[in-house]
């Protein structure tokens, strides 16, 4: 059975007025996902921000060494492709449905404030979910790195450098 | 004679996105705040009541570890937003930020990001939507290095290390690291 849009954005981005609410279930899209489709494909353009909603969903990528990796198995309610929506940049990995999967696809361009203060409104509370999501991605980024190296210092001399300071890895 | 908050504001790439106006408009709603080097912007375990960008300098993050020595975590340059995950989610300062060259800063105290939460306010949504995007390119950088780890793990542990001592050692590092930089 399908989830309503509503109260999953509401769980996600808080209480929304009704103006608010409206405009976004006007642009968000659901689409389910039979086991074994891709979401989105590494390389790829981002359009969305992705709200995983039911099913399961694998994230793989692919090594220099061509390899497919998997780094995560993402389950209800997550946000996927965040880093990609937001930056602009391309998928950093391929996000496949290993069981029936439904997701709400968020159009990325809401992210820009716009003039119209409903619009905004709306741009400051996907900001804030999306700073939440990706806060964490980077604490687990830099876990799975550290397990990669089995060096401490070494995963603090890189973060240094990538200003995720927010993932201190010491006791 | 140190240039003014509205020149800084005005060059930085970042501010681009904003009208003249809103530019004038950002400085009076922000509050700007200089800071020399060896200044403490936030202490470890403060209670967050602001959020900051940083016009120009440079600010270090750095925590305590269990035999209180002090760990450097990162960086934080002009055109980058620092402090917001505080304000978001009311968790403690997770790190020290120390001023290493002259800064400039806009900062953002809690009350008024409630008001300007509340109002759907511009300057609001341009800081968090620049803090969204920042966070996003580590994300990216992150994931590049966690595929060559996966791979060749030697290769980072053959470089040598660098010091937060020795700023230019660790851009040496950094730059024969990842030489795409």
């Amino acid at each position: 059975m399908s989830l309503e849009p509503g109260p999953v954005l509401h769980e996600l981005l808080g209480p929304l007025a009704p103006p608010m609410l409206q405009l976004l279930e006007k642009q968000v899209t659901v689409r389910r996902y039979p086991p074994g489709f891709a979401v989105f494909h590494e390389g790829m353009a981002p359009r969305d921000l992705v709200l995983l909603t039911q099913g399961r969903i694998r994230l793989n990528k692919l090594r220099p060494d061509k390899r497919q990796e998997t780094i995560a198995n993402v389950h209800p309610v997550s946000m996927l492709g965040l880093a990609a929506a937001v930056g602009g940049i391309p998928h950093p990995a391929t996000a496949m449905a290993l069981e029936p999967s439904e997701c709400l696809l968020i159009p990325a361009h809401l992210l820009e404030p716009g003039q119209d203060p409903i619009r905004r409104g709306l741009a400051i509370k996907l900001s804030k979910a999306c700073l939440r999501g990706m806060n964490a991605q980077l604490r687990a980024a830099n876990a799975r790195l550290f397990s990669l190296v089995g060096d401490r210092e070494l995963v603090e001399a890189l973060s240094l450098d990538l200003g995720t300071w927010s993932l201190p890895l010491h006791p | 004679m140190p240039a003014s908050a509205r020149t800084l504001l005005d060059r930085l790439p970042a501010a681009r996105t904003l009208g003249r106006k809103e530019r004038r408009r950002a400085l009076r709603i922000l509050d700007v705040e200089r800071l020399e080097p060896g200044a403490v912007l936030y202490h470890q375990a403060d209670p967050p009541e602001q959020m900051a960008l940083l016009l120009s300098g440079r600010l270090l993050a750095s925590t305590l570890a269990s035999d209180d020595t002090s760990i450097p975590l990162g960086r934080i340059r002009a055109g980058e937003v620092i402090g917001e995950m505080g304000l978001l989610d009311g968790a403690p300062r997770s790190a020290t930020v120390t001023c290493e060259y002259s800064t400039v800063l806009l900062v953002l105290h809690r009350h008024r990001f409630h008001e300007l939460e509340a109002s759907a306010d511009p300057i609001l949504a341009w800081l968090l939507n620049i803090a969204a995007k920042g966070m996003a390119l580590r994300i990216g950088a992150m994931s590049q290095r966690i595929a060559q780890a996966a791979v060749e793990p030697d290769v980072l542990h053959a470089l040598p290390r660098p010091s937060v001592q020795q700023p230019q050692t660790l851009w040496t590092w950094l730059e024969a690291l990842w030489g795409q930089r």
